[in-house]
């Protein structure tokens, strides 16, 4: 019996057309709007189902059959970011479901996978280092403090694995 | 010792015979098949009905039900063509890289027609026209 062997994506939803994209406001406010919260009751056995939904879609019985013992290990709305975690040989399925994906209760998105790693450890210090890079971005603008909590959000739940 | 003596033997072969150039296609870009449709309960031979024997379209639609339902989209996406259909058999190319996949697909659909349901034979599948055509020929060949 050989050792099951995962692959862990990195995801996050984007929002390009839900917000008025305005000129007021700092140049931040762009990007805040791009890459919005999601709707709180989305969970992750809910985005899970979503994708099994894509994969008998675009690769029949035969994908849902090869692919569909995916996890979604972690999912936040209020980043709109989540892992999900499925077999090495397949891994590719669930990335193009993803990809299509072009709604979300009734909001079209983009899903951008950021990245795909072999042990969750590794998705989540890229999580971290993005999530990092926002708080320096927005730093002084948004206040420090609601990006600090997103950081520690993830570790939290790294905690409970 | 016996390589010494076999040896100058060998060379004066090849100088009698000189070397023909040879070509092996080893990855052909298509692959062939050869179905049929059957249907249970079974039609008699010599039906003659809009359903019996089935015509392009119906062999066209039958074949994109069963691979959208075991590729999806993926699967509705292969490019085949349909070369020639005699009575309820039909001879097809498609690429060889999905040629494993759509004998899946097509062996293990079962679809319904209004009174029936239908699903594939393979009766031969290979990578080159005359392998396939032959392969069906030979019983023909023996028929008294």
């Amino acid at each position: 019996m050989v050792r099951y062997k995962a692959r862990y994506l990195l995801f996050d939803i984007l929002y390009p057309e839900e917000p008025s994209l305005s000129a007021v406001g700092p140049p931040t406010q762009g990007h805040i709007e791009f890459h919005s919260s999601s709707d709180p009751t989305i969970t992750s056995s809910y985005l899970a189902g979503l994708i099994r939904e894509g994969l008998a879609h675009q690769f029949g019985d035969w994908g849902a059959g090869v692919a569909g013992g995916l996890t979604v290990k972690y999912f936040s709305p209020q980043t709109s970011k989540g892992i999900v975690r499925v077999s090495r040989d397949h891994y590719r399925l669930v990335w193009t479901v993803l990809s299509l994906m072009k709604e979300l209760k009734g909001k079209p998105i983009v899903i951008r996978v950021v990245k795909v790693g072999g042990t969750i450890k590794k998705v989540e210090k890229e999580a971290i280092r993005r999530a990092k890079l926002d708080i320096a971005r927005f730093g002084g603008a948004a206040g420090g403090r609601a990006g600090i909590l997103e950081v520690e959000d993830i570790e939290d739940d790294d905690m409970q694995d | 010792m016996s390589s010494t003596v076999k040896e100058p033997q060998t060379e004066r072969k090849k100088d009698a015979r000189p070397s023909l150039m040879q070509i092996t296609v080893k990855s052909p870009e298509w692959s062939y098949a050869h179905l049929k449709m059957i249907y249970d309960p079974p039609f008699l031979q010599s039906t003659n009905s809009s359903l019996y024997p089935p015509d392009i379209l119906t062999w066209r639609t039958t074949l994109t039900a069963s691979l959208t339902q075991f590729l999806g989209v993926m699967g509705s996406a292969i490019h085949i063509d349909i070369l020639h259909i005699k009575h309820d058999e039909a001879w097809l190319r498609l690429p060889r890289s999905d040629a494993t996949m759509f004998g899946v697909a097509v062996s293990g659909y079962v679809g319904s027609t209004e009174t029936r349901a239908v699903g594939f034979k393979i009766l031969g599948m290979g990578d080159f026209l005359m392998g396939v055509v032959g392969k069906g020929e030979e019983d023909d060949l023996w028929e008294l």
